[in-house]
């Protein structure tokens, strides 16, 4: 890993790199071209991703998976290996990844170090998973390491961070309600580095990918959102960019899963549907490779790329309805008001009795004696 | 469920499919060809990063049909560059070595950038031709060695 | 806080405080009103009384002429929002589904465009309303602060729900979360204000007729 020549090997350019393992000119612009339109990019762009391309090292990428179930590594990984992206993650130098990587035990940790040390405030660090705090953070630690604490260490060189999945960007299944662990996402523990929010439960493969290349390229981090989401992949929300939406606009709903409506590909609200307060790019990249996504397999989406979306009410009731038992406030207030309305009339109706209580008779000559 | 998904692409019944964003693309296009006749500008559009239904996209395609030429690129997978019925405007389909698309663009131009011999290209084609050629004949001109 | 927060907020506890203090303010002045009771009417009935009440409430949501000679511009509009609110609140399927969840009641509801064109009418009947208080002097010189306050509660849920459709003015999850705010505000408001009405109106009528009816008098 200190060796001189994978050294030599990081200085020279991601251009060099691809030239040295027999890629043509023409291959190169098209890995350019690719590039660009995984990020987004018009291809006028495609000259200066060359340019940058050219002038770029290869970074060091340190992946850290904290209290995760690696759904964010096995979507990144088990997408069918498209070449470009292969590329890309071949353009970096993972060093440390604990499913990827052949070494283990203290090996595997060494080799952590090392490379931290080579690179220091240089390297790119990727979290997966969210970091629990409770208790001293001793529900998920890795070669006696409590999560925070490495978390901490890794962080303190990083030139910049990249948080993949709702987990690492928000907290995810482990911050929803009760929170027993303390979890908590890379931005509350992390605050003095610059984060980049990859969230999604996992996120699209080739979002990631797209952010990844964007760091590659230009060496910074994308235009980001309000809460830390690259605004590329995450400015739409999924209800504007669904095919399902004239429908939504026409008022013509499915009812239940499999009814006529569902069939004739309705829109899907009143199953649950939070695509209009999700942002994501399922409705335009899709996953799969580009085959579909779960409002076009007929799910209503969970809205997994939000903040804690496990919270937000159940998953099959729509937007529209609370998330609390409004019922059961409905029952207590008509008790509580009966209760209170009764005492109120009780007093006002012994007030009334008590001054008529007072009543007496009286006779003009009475009156005519007082005044 | 293949039945229900057929169901849904069908254009009578799901909307989305068609949006009827080819017609502007057109018009996009022209504009483009004018440029290029009367100052050589050439433009590139990405048709992956369009709001197209699947309609869309073959509509576009098969109004502009195909021309004289048609170019296969083996560079990290098979790319296709074809020249469409109309002169200028060329359909562009990069593919990686599985075969799925990785880019898809129309280009506007005398010939696409792509498609012409890369100055580094060359450029290691001479070294290489160069060293070849004085193999072969020790007796001939050193073949000039170009950085 | 951020817009996802927000809108957690009002969708969580602030919904549940709003329905809350409604229902336990509503139920209360319903029971203190009907525990008021009537002062004891010693003469003999000619009449009965429910039948009158009720033929009261169904009559006197037809304006009578002489009153609608009068003020023709302030019953037509108000007829046009009062109907076209009750259509917008209770024929948008998003807010049956919450009904649904609510009460356990499911209805039909109106095609959304249909619903999204009487909501438009309803926001123009509303500010013409303001319009015509604000331009009459007899209004004018009736009008206070609480009538304005009631009349910007009303219209807010219109507005916020009409903006956040269209995804006008701020991004769709802060939109939606001002306009289930600005429907708690009205829920909160219900039970201090006229808007009580909504309940009182019915009761008042069904007292007057059953008071006439008793009497032998159509009322």
């Amino acid at each position: 890993m200190g060796s001189a020549l994978e050294q030599n090997l990081r200085a020279i350019t991601i251009a060099d790199r691809l030239r040295a393992e027999g890629i043509s000119r023409r291959g190169f612009l098209k890995f350019c071209a690719s590039t660009a339109s995984l990020m987004a990019l018009s291809p006028a762009m495609v000259p200066a991703i060359a340019r940058a391309l050219e002038n770029a090292r290869r970074p060091s990428v340190i992946w850290l998976s904290f209290q995760e179930c690696t759904g964010c590594t096995e979507s990144l990984t088990r997408s069918h290996s498209p070449s470009i992206e292969n590329l890309i993650l071949e353009q970096v130098s993972l060093d440390y990844h604990h499913t990827l990587q052949a070494a283990s035990g203290e090996a595997a940790e060494l080799a952590r170090e090392m490379a931290m040390q080579e690179n220091q405030g240089k390297y790119l660090l990727v979290v997966d998973g969210s970091i629990p705090v409770k208790d001293g953070g001793v529900y998920s630690t890795i070669a006696g390491i409590t999560n925070v604490d490495m978390l901490n260490e890794v962080a303190a060189g990083a030139a910049a961070i990249i948080a993949v999945g709702s987990c690492a960007a928000f907290g995810g299944i482990g911050h929803a309600r009760p929170n027993p662990t303390g979890a908590m996402p890379v931005s509350e523990i992390v605050t003095d580095k610059p984060i980049v929010n990859v969230s999604g439960c996992p996120p699209i493969p080739t979002v990631i990918t797209g952010v990844l290349a964007h760091f590659l390229t230009f060496n910074k981090l994308p235009e980001l959102d309000e809460l830390g989401r690259p605004l590329t992949f995450f400015g739409q929300s999924i209800h504007d960019r669904c095919y399902r939406r004239p429908f939504y606009d026409k008022g013509l709903f499915a009812e239940s899963f499999d009814d006529e409506g569902a069939r004739k590909g309705w829109c899907l609200y009143r199953l649950g549907c939070k695509g209009p307060a999700t942002y994501n790019a399922c409705a335009t990249t899709k996953w799969n490779q580009g085959t579909s996504f779960p409002i076009e397999a007929g799910h209503p989406c969970l809205g997994c790329a939000e903040p804690d979306f496990w919270d937000m009410g159940s998953f099959y009731r729509a937007l529209s309805i609370p998330t609390e038992d409004t019922t059961r406030t409905l029952v207590y207030g008509v008790g509580t008001g009966a209760v209170l309305g009764a005492a109120a009339a009780a007093m006002a109706r012994s007030r009334k009795s008590k001054a008529k209580a007072l009543h007496y008779k009286v006779s003009v000559s009475d009156l005519e004696e007082s005044s | 469920m293949t039945r229900d998904t057929e169901q849904v692409r069908q254009p009578g019944i799901c909307f989305g499919r068609d949006r009827g964003n080819d017609r502007p693309v057109l018009t996009e296009l022209y504009h483009a060809l004018q440029a290029l006749k009367r100052c050589g500008k050439e433009t590139v559009i990405d048709i992956k990063s369009l709001p197209f239904g699947s309609i869309d996209e073959q509509r576009l395609a098969e109004f502009l049909g195909k021309g004289e030429v048609e170019a296969v690129l083996h560079a990290l997978g098979e790319s296709r560059i074809t020249e469409t019925a109309f002169p200028g405007i060329w359909w562009i389909e990069h593919r990686n070595e599985h075969g799925e698309i990785t880019a898809k663009s129309i280009e506007v131009a005398y010939i696409p950038g792509i498609l012409k011999s890369q100055r580094d290209d060359v450029a290691a084609a001479c070294r290489r031709l160069g060293s070849l050629v004085q193999l072969a004949d020790p007796d001939g001109e050193p073949g000039s060695i170009e950085t | 806080m951020t817009s996802v927060e927000f809108l957690a907020w009002v969708r969580g506890p602030m919904f549940q405080i709003a329905v809350a203090i409604f229902v336990v303010g509503v139920v209360i002045r319903l029971i203190e009103i009907f525990a008021l009771g009537r002062k004891a009417d010693l003469s003999k009935p000619r009449g009965g009384e429910t039948m009158p009440g009720i033929k009261t409430i169904v009559r006197r949501s037809i304006p009578d002429p002489g009153t609608f000679k009068r003020s023709p511009f302030t019953i037509v509009l108000g007829y046009l929002f009062h109907i076209g609110l009750f259509i917008t609140i209770l024929f948008f399927v998003p807010h049956i589904e919450l009904f649904h969840d609510v009460l356990g009641l499911q209805w039909p509801g109106l095609p959304t465009p249909l619903v999204d064109a009487v909501a438009i009418i309803s926001i123009f009947a509303m500010l013409a309303i303001l319009a015509n208080r604000l331009r009459n002097p007899v209004l004018r010189f009736l009008s206070n602060g609480e009538d304005y306050l009631v009349w910007a509660a009303t219209l807010l849920p219109l507005v916020t729900g009409y903006f956040a459709f269209h995804r006008m003015l701020f991004p769709y999850q802060t939109m939606l979360g001002l306009h289930i705010l600005s429907v708690e505000i009205l829920l909160i408001l219900f039970p201090f204000t006229k808007l009580m009405h909504f309940f009182t109106s019915f009761i008042a009528r069904w007292y007057n007729g059953a008071a006439f009816g008793r009497r032998g008098v159509q009322s």
